[in-house]
């Protein structure tokens, strides 16, 4: 399983930030040309984005690129430019499975012209209508994630983000529409970058809430974040068990997996391979 | 020219005085006896106290040529420099010699009076704008770089003879007893000025606050203290202190910090084990981590040795550590902690770490931390010039931590501003590469090949480790291949290495 527990957005304007974004060891690094660039400077954020992602060393860290979204004139361009060089598109304001067909069918294009593996897409969804149609989102074959975006969701619905009651329901048609599909869900960002007691309540509940990971906006997150995915001992000690009696139950050939006379259900096996991966244990 | 155990071609002779090349790190050993000063008495009941600058200047009777010396503990915010050097100017002397510990840009006054011929040459660190007009050529004669107890060892092998030093004493007694803890000008230890106050020809105290006698503590005693003059004001308490000290919050300085507190750990973290890091973002962020490394594991060290900040006062007053060793303090805290616990300690410089000397603190050391504005892929560390040549840095204490302590890390950025700072040869050499043991960037870390025992200790580690000369080509190819500086073949300045061996020159730049 892929770990995409924490997504650090890079401006793709600023080549500082793009040269050490590889150094964090966040799970995936996503160079933004969309919202952190102003109009002025769409071409050339583009332009060091595409030779960023051919020359600087990323480490560890998956290639994502937030490319602008199907309602300006620039999304064409930034795949034309970027697609054979990253490894997922991150797609703004996702409203329908349509839009993923349009974004779907240019990839192709690009794809082909490369010769080039299919890239993955992890659509934001930022308004009410994507919302409502996340579960289909969640459904294209290129989708492995979601994500939502609350600002832009609060100001759709017309209330104070700071105030607003209604984001963890929000997060559970998330979480929901991704599961349904066996993808990842994925949690906004928090902003506050000094306050990092605050940051892991956040990442714990959004582990608590079923998301697999949230956003990052700064390298000193990414620690705490990680250390917030990771499980408890006793999780882990628990989901060791389970697989290894699950690995018991197929060396000897029995349909059933038991432990201490507890019968153990795929889902729950499922739900330990994951503890393990989040524990980052072989 | 002859060329030194680093390879620099070195003059034999500066400003007429002869020094030998540098031949490695304790490889020239020392001649001679201490040097003393001139034999003085005081009447009984004599005062001390002379009301003016101009009046002590004639009471010592300053001459044309003479060597005067000043200390750095009131850094930015020391006026008592100026102070001096211009009733020096408007007396109508020339051609001082003038003797800092260091030189910050406050003293950019100075810069005039290299043209003009008050000055004939600095003997001191120089950091800014007096090193960059020095750079340039605006000095007569060559300037000539010690560390801290490089300084020292100069002063007592008569190396450098003191005709009159000017103390700026936070605290002063009308008897000439001196300390930096009280007072508004409040500095904390004097512990720069030591030397001078035992080996100059005159001391003279300059002072704003005068106590009753006697003065209590004392760091600088009475009977090597001829005047006391009291001015309205000596320093500026916003430069003399650093406010609040902060450790990075750049992400790639703290993952510095991380890579070089690991190496600690691997390498010389043990119960009673002794530490020296700086005020520097990075340094103040590995004493954090490493008081916290501490606490978790429970291990207690012996001695930090300092430059101290708040950082390590918290660590002594935890009881993390037994005993803090101050030679200079950076901020109110460790200036309280110097005055109120009897387990932080005051040390000459000649204790600190002059290696012609019965033992050094920085020889107890079991690890120290550094900063360099360069590295090279031999590990020789520069920490004087930038990469344009500029001279804008004094040596401070690096060479005796590097050269004393038995695990030296220098943490450094691969590059700066888009400039290699890891690179195939550096600008100047301040300390040289057989006393570095590990380099830590925020791409890893490089440890000398000489030290099997390092790398061992590394084994298994996350924190990558490369060779330098890898760390070099990364560098360059991010940022491409530095130019060398601008420079012409006349030398501004000579560094010394702690010994008093010359280990590099600097070279006029090119406006």
């Amino acid at each position: 399983m892929k770990l995409r527990r924490t997504r650090l957005y890079i401006p793709g304007n600023n080549p500082h930030l793009v040269e050490n974004a590889g150094l964090y060891n966040a799970d995936a690094v996503i160079l933004d040309l969309e919202d952190s660039v102003p109009i002025t400077q769409k071409f050339d954020a583009r332009i060091l984005v595409k030779y960023s992602l051919q020359n600087v060393d990323f480490g560890r860290s998956e290639k994502w690129v937030r490319i602008n979204g199907v309602d300006t004139p620039y999304w064409k361009k930034d795949l034309e430019e970027i697609l054979p060089y990253c490894d997922v598109i991150n797609l703004p304001k996702t409203e329908s499975y349509d839009t993923l067909k349009l974004v779907d069918e240019e990839m192709s294009r690009i794809e082909k012209e490369h010769d080039l593996q299919p890239r993955k897409i992890v659509p934001i969804i930022e308004t009410v209508a994507g919302l409502i149609n996340a579960r289909e989102i969640a459904s294209h074959p290129r989708v492995i994630a979601l994500a939502w975006g609350g600002e832009d969701l609060t100001a759709d619905l017309g209330i104070p983000r700071k105030k607003a009651l209604i984001l963890d329901n929000v997060r559970a048609e998330i979480v929901f529409a991704a599961k349904a599909y066996k993808k990842q869900a994925l949690d906004t960002v928090f902003s506050n970058v000094r306050d990092m007691d605050a940051l892991f309540e956040y990442a714990q509940h959004a582990r608590y809430m079923g998301f697999d990971g949230i956003g990052v906006i700064h390298p000193n997150q990414i620690e705490v974040v990680h250390r917030a995915f990771k499980p408890t001992d006793e999780e882990i000690e628990d989901a060791k068990r389970i697989i290894e009696a699950a690995r018991e139950a197929e060396r000897e050939g029995k349909a059933v997996i038991s432990l201490n006379g507890r019968m153990i259900d795929p889902p729950v096996v499922e739900r330990a391979r994951k503890i393990l991966a989040f524990a980052e244990v072989e | 020219m002859p060329i030194n155990a680093v390879g620099r071609e070195v003059p034999s002779e500066i400003n007429g005085q002869k020094f030998k090349p540098f031949a490695g790190d304790m490889k020239t050993p020392p001649e001679g006896r201490r040097a003393g000063s001139l034999i003085r008495m005081a009447p009984r009941g004599r005062s001390k106290i002379v009301n003016s600058i101009e009046e002590v200047i004639k009471k010592v009777g300053l001459e044309d040529g003479m060597t005067v010396s000043f200390h750095h503990h009131l850094r930015n915010g020391d006026y008592v420099v100026n102070m001096v050097m211009k009733t020096i100017e408007k007396m109508g002397f020339k051609d001082i010699r003038v003797f800092p510990t260091a030189l910050f840009p406050i003293h950019e006054p100075l810069v005039p009076m290299l043209k003009n011929g008050v000055i004939r040459r600095i003997e001191g660190s120089m950091n800014g704008p007096v090193g960059e007009a020095t750079s340039y050529g605006a000095m007569r004669e060559t300037a000539v770089l010690r560390s801290h107890s490089g300084r020292v060892r100069a002063v007592e092998s008569g190396e450098v003879h003191i005709d009159v030093a000017f103390i700026a004493a936070p605290t002063a007694d009308p008897y000439g007893n001196l300390n930096g803890v009280d007072g508004p000008s409040a500095c904390g230890p004097l512990a720069y000025a030591m030397v001078d106050a035992y080996h100059a020809d005159h001391v003279v105290a300059i002072t704003d606050h005068i106590v009753p006698y006697p003065a209590h503590p004392i760091s600088i005693y009475q009977h090597n203290v001829d005047y006391v003059v009291p001015v309205e004001k000596i320093g500026d308490p916003q430069g003399i202190m650093s406010g609040t000290l902060r450790i990075t919050t750049s992400p790639s300085r703290l993952r510095i910090a991380r890579y070089a507190l690991e190496v600690i750990e691997r390498v010389a973290l043990k119960p009673g084990f002794s530490f020296q890091a700086g005020a520097g973002g990075i340094s103040l962020a590995v004493t954090k981590f490493l008081g916290d490394v501490m606490r978790k594991k429970g291990i207690k060290a012996s001695f930090i040795n300092g430059g101290v900040t708040k950082y390590v006062v918290d660590m002594l007053h935890e009881g993390l550590v037994d005993v803090v060793l101050d030679g200079q303090a950076f901020d109110l805290d460790a200036v309280k902690s110097l005055k109120e616990d009897p387990n932080h300690i005051e040390t000459p410089l000649a204790m600190y770490g002059n290696p012609y000397s019965s033992g050094t603190i920085t020889s107890m050391l079991d690890a120290g931390v550094l900063g360099a504005t360069e590295v090279d892929i031999d590990f020789n560390v520069n920490v004087n010039t930038h990469s344009d040549g500029l001279l804008l840095h004094g040596i401070g204490g690096h060479q005796e931590v590097a050269a004393g302590s038995a695990l030296t890390i220098i943490t450094v950025p691969l590059y700066r501003y888009r400039v290699p700072v890891i690179r195939e040869r550096v600008t100047t050499v301040t300390t040289p590469g057989e006393v570095v043991d590990v380099v830590v960037t925020e791409r890893g870390i490089a440890i000398n090949p000489k030290r099997d025992d390092i790398i061992e200790a590394m084994r298994g580690s996350k924190v990558p480790i490369w060779d330098i000369q890898d760390l070099q080509k990364k560098a360059y190819q991010i940022c491409g291949k530095p130019e060398e500086p601008k420079t012409t073949d006349e030398i501004i300045a000579a560094i010394l290495w702690r010994d008093g061996t010359i280990i590099d020159v600097v070279y006029k730049v090119k406006k």
